[in-house]
């Protein structure tokens, strides 16, 4: 390109440098929005791959009734083992200070050495050693949560009894980067959940198991064939009693961490994607306006012998050339808050080894990519201005080819007041004007109705959790229990009402596709249960009766069933087939709905393993105690406290959120500021003529601010739709096999966003109003601009 | 000679370019009285159109005083000057400068309301300027429909909305062919001597200083020469 002209590019852009800065902090946002949130993503998956690594997470685990400790000699010698490690794991309870009981795991270790499979990554204190008596290494979330470390004690419950051990050391685990029990424990909380590393020969001593270990980790060498591998693992532990096999990716943390970072990574598209789409364009509007004011250069250059190539390049260029300066500071300001991300989510997860670094390719590509918008956004009036012929761009006068045809509808409908014909005219009469600071408006409510869509979706969840379920408490058994325990807890004091049902891991098949689910066998009349049916069937009864199965609204859309198609399901009772008989809209996907009955008889007997309970609020401490003592309780749950653990796992996502609604806001103001001012200073010689004819600035701000106003009346309604279309979309990219999110804008957001929106308009117009107003008018009234 | 409407006392202007300062005006002193017909002559840079702006109160002079009817308008505030523009200049400009968003009879309008709150009357009012302009077929017409003659005479019809003693006329045929020009300088003419509107013209077309009571000559920001029609030359007379 001509160096000549490339000057002219650079003192366009200096000369509109307020426009130009603005349009560059878009593009720098939109670039800041991708390094950090997609650099993130790379960040925490390194991360957890680099601890996973570091700390020797066992590729599989085999779960055993109880095997000698020497079988894990027979099984390192296998081939194709690289490490091996026997635990002996027990669950038991734990007595918090308050006298609440909450759960416990405590976990054999080896006391000489660090484990060879899955060892602990030593945040404060030491590790086991082998005189330690009473002692254990806790695991740093639950340290975490009650703010305990070395030489404070921890009260689990051993033979019944609550014994004070001592703790040596807070450690992290890659078994539990995040603190799930089960896969059945969707809201893994660190409030209610204690893992104790304690040396091997003690917990054996403890829980009665001398020489005996339950739970064989191990590492398969790489290269070697895996399937064979854990065939002949098998073989070896079968005389034991294998009671589960897990592998690494169904590992419940593992699985929980894979499945928030899939939401991650999602996010981190669709946001980057979105800003990128108004970097092109935020360029666009400004580019057809530069173009429009410069027709006479346009016709200049063109007279001067420029080619069309030479002029199209010209007006790329300043679109390119903004487009890389935007871009180095979107690094600068992506690259350090793409670390603070990791570190605030890897921090709160409480992810032990943090890895970040620096990623030129992502550098490169968003660059490219962001060119490419830029592009896309400026070719169009890059190509008109070198269509144009010259004698006719000389000639042109850009106010008054703005307008053409008869006068608005508006005003054929209504006579309107002498001093409202005027804004209203330009609104209407200069419709490119208007449609592309309106398009400005528009996408500026979009991101704003985006942001405050995040923040309403999460609260109607927590919301929705709160009143979609009756109970107050849910008490989960290990085996089986008879009505007898019904009536036993019915009878207890404070207790209002108690109805037993059935939770247990299923298969469920369908369309060739295979789905793990918590499958809730209910009586079909339940009071307790959260099934809100929203499709054709609204009656609990005629969804729930004889075969029929109640699926979530999400799960039955990913598999593609509908009310009347028919799915199988695999229970540890034997294969069932059955009907969708509804569809229930819930957060939580992974779950689904059978008749009490269907089970009870499918087992052959009447039984349950879990209750919901009603219980006055002053006696559900003491009735979760209660709970405890009956034989086989797992887990006793207050309501109120898992809405609070829900709120702390969420915690991390408002932090998300308010990061994206406050990329929102900086966008909206930028772009909006750009689409204003340009609106008004392609006008200034129009102001310029109303002043020197004898009207104030503030009439002049006056019909600026009557123009925005009709202008943010006119965008709000395609505004507001828009920006909920956008949301309910990238609702969907949020949601995962864990939870769903349903997108709920409160009206009180919907009036916030428009009347942001407004105060945003008129502010960005402040500095053009100012500059209109202090025009040297015997210039200005001569400017064609 | 009527007593003086207008006086320049020793005005100078100087302009920043860059790192240059420039002198459009080197001190210059001018008497008009009230109905005068003034032609201001010169080649480019001579200061005619700089003259013209600091009479209008559109701009301030670096030293001397300019005064209109007794009143020193150099020592106005940014807000006096609005109210003197309002109340007692009207402005043609040679690129016509209309309003393109408002029809004939509202652009007019436009001016006739920023003095009167009272907007119920503005179409009649409107429409009397129009007619004095001969344009009033051509009231809800926009200015992208007209002809630039017909704009400029939208333009002079819009800055009498204030009867307004003095009229600043800057090049004001300047972008029309002769005989729409001469129809413009028609009405001036007509204005001045029926109203007895000052009139300020500037131009640098020499065919047009016959028309004129007296024309003043600028060269490099001084006056050069001025001199007095004794009997100004009807419009018709006048060819370039």
């Amino acid at each position: 390109m001509n160096k000549i002209l490339f000057k002219k590019t650079l003192r366009d852009m200096k000369s509109a440098w307020a426009q130009s800065l603005a349009l560059a902090v878009i593009v720098a946002l939109g670039i800041a929005g991708l390094i950090s949130m997609d650099g993130a993503y790379r960040d925490l998956s390194t991360s957890y791959n680099y601890a996973y690594d570091t700390l020797h997470f066992a590729d599989v685990a085999f779960s055993v009734q109880a095997a000698p400790s020497d079988v894990v000699e027979k099984v390192a010698h296998l081939n194709g083992v690289e490490a091996v490690t026997g635990r002996l794991v027990v669950d038991t309870g734990y007595e918090l200070p308050s006298g609440e009981p909450i759960r416990a795991r405590f976990i054999g270790l080896p006391p000489d050495s660090q484990p060879k499979v899955g060892s602990l990554y030593i945040r404060e204190g030491r590790y086991l050693q082998p005189g330690d008596a009473n002692a254990v290494v806790l695991e740093s979330h639950f340290a975490q949560y009650y703010k305990l470390h070395p030489s404070d004690k921890v009260t689990p419950i051993v033979n019944g009894k609550r014994v004070a051990m001592k703790i040596v050391g807070v450690a992290s685990s890659p078994e539990y980067l995040v603190v799930s029990r089960s896969k059945q424990d969707v809201l893994p909380s660190p409030r209610t959940f204690a893992v104790l590393f304690a040396p091997l020969p003690q917990v054996q001593k403890d829980f009665g198991m001398k020489g005996k270990i339950n739970d064989i980790a191990v590492l398969v060498e790489s290269g070697a064939d895996r399937g064979k591998v854990l065939e002949e693992i098998r073989g070896v532990l079968q005389p034991y009693g294998i009671t589960a096999i897990t592998p690494r990716e169904h590992q419940p943390s593992n699985e929980a961490l894979g499945l928030d970072l899939e939401g991650f990574k999602e996010t981190a598209y669709f946001i980057p994607a979105l800003m990128f789409f108004v970097a092109a364009m935020a360029v666009y509007i400004m580019l057809s306006r530069t173009v429009r004011a410069q027709h006479p250069q346009i016709g200049l250059m063109k007279a001067l012998g420029y080619s069309d190539g030479a002029v199209m390049l010209h007006y790329l260029a300043y679109a390119l050339t903004i487009g890389v300066l935007g871009s180095m500071i979107g690094i600068l300001m992506g690259q350090p808050l793409g670390t603070v991300i990791t570190k605030v989510y890897a921090g709160e997860l409480g992810i032990p080894l943090v890895k970040t670094r620096l990623y030129p390719d992502l550098w490169l590509g968003g660059v490219v990519l962001m060119l490419l918008f830029m592009i896309i956004g400026s070719i169009g009036p890059a190509r008109s201005s070198a269509k144009m012929a010259p004698a006719i761009a000389m000639r042109f006068d850009p106010s008054a080819a703005l307008v053409k045809g008869r006068a608005s509808i508006v005003e054929r409908l209504v006579r309107l007041p002498f001093w409202l014909r005027l804004p209203v005219r330009d609104v209407f009469r200069v419709r490119r004007r208007s449609i592309s600071t309106g398009l400005g408006v528009v996408f500026s409510l979009v991101l704003v109705v985006l942001g405050f869509a995040f923040m309403d979706s999460m609260n109607y969840v927590l919301d929705y959790g709160i009143t979609s379920a009756n109970w107050d408490m849910l008490a989960q058994f290990s085996r089986p229990q008879t009505e007898q325990v019904v009536k036993t807890v019915a009878s207890w004091d404070g207790v209002k009402y108690v109805e037993q049902h059935i939770e247990m891991p299923v298969t469920l098949k369908a369309n060739g596709k295979s789905q793990s689910l918590l499958l809730y066998a209910v009586k079909p009349d339940t009071k307790m249960s959260p099934i809100q049916l929203v499709g054709q069937t609204k009656d609990r009864h005629v969804a729930l009766a004889g075969d029929k199965i109640v699926l979530t609204e999400y799960m039955a859309q990913k598999l593609g069933l509908k009310e009347g198609d028919g799915v199988q399901i695999s229970t540890p009772f034997g294969d069932l087939r059955l009907t969708v008989g509804g569809v229930s809209r819930e957060y939580i996907t992974a779950v689904a709905y059978v008749s009490l009955d269907k089970v009870q008889k499918m087992a052959g007997i009447e039984v349950f393993n879990a209750l919901y309970l009603n219980v006055a609020p002053y006696r559900q401490v003491e009735t979760k105690k209660r709970l405890y003592h009956l034989p086989g309780a797992a887990n006793v749950q207050i309501r109120e406290g898992m809405m609070k653990d829900i709120k702390s796992f969420m915690g991390l996502y408002d932090a998300f959120v308010g990061i994206i609604f406050l990329f929102a806001v900086l966008l909206a103001f930028a772009l909006l500021f750009n689409t204003m001012t340009v609106s008004v200073l392609e006008r200034q010689r129009e102001y310029a003529t109303m002043r020197a004819i004898g009207a104030s600035g503030r009439r002049i701000s006056w019909l600026m601010a009557m123009e925005s106003l009709i202008l943010w009346a006119l965008t709000l309604v395609p505004g507001l739709f828009l920006g909920w279309l956008v949301s309910y979309y990238s609702m969907e990219t949020f949601s995962s096999d864990l939870f769903v999110f349903y997108l709920k804008i409160t009206p009180v957001s919907y009036i916030l966003s428009a009347a942001g929106i407004l105060v945003v308009m008129l502010l960005s117009a402040l500095p053009a109003i100012r500059h209109v107003n202090r025009l040297n008018l015997a210039e200005a009234i001569k400017m064609i601009t | 000679m009527d007593e003086a409407v207008i006086r320049l006392e020793n005005v100078t202007k100087d302009y920043p370019m860059g790192e240059v300062i420039v002198h459009a005006l080197r001190g210059i002193d001018l008497e008009i009285a009230s109905g005068e017909f003034i032609v201001l002559l010169g080649p480019s840079g001579s200061g005619k159109t700089t003259t013209l702006n600091l009479m209008g109160g559109l701009d301030k002079p670096t030293s001397g005083r300019v005064i209109v009817q007794g009143e020193d308008i150099t020592r106005y505030k940014d807000k006096d000057l609005t109210r003197y523009r309002r109340e007692n200049v009207g402005f043609v400009f040679q690129f016509f400068n209309l309003i393109p968003t408002l029809t004939a009879w509202e652009n007019v309008a436009f001016a006739l309301a920023l003095l009167d709150g009272n907007t119920r009357s503005l179409e009649k009012k409107a429409q009397e300027l129009l007619e004095m302009v001969g344009l009033s077929d051509r009231a809800d017409h926009f200015p992208s429909q007209l002809s630039g003659g017909e704009q400029q005479r939208i333009a002079i019809a819009r800055s009498l909305a204030n009867r307004p003693p003095l009229m600043l006329c800057d090049e004001p045929t300047g972008n029309l062919d002769v005989e729409t020009g001469r129809s413009v300088l028609q009405v001036m003419r007509d204005l001045n001597r029926q109203e007895r509107t000052t009139m300020v013209l500037v131009t640098h077309n020499t065919a047009i200083a016959p028309m004129a009571d007296r024309v003043v000559w600028l060269h490099s920001g001084t006056i050069k020469e001025i001199a007095t029609n004794s009997s100004p030359a009807p419009v018709s007379a006048l060819e370039w």
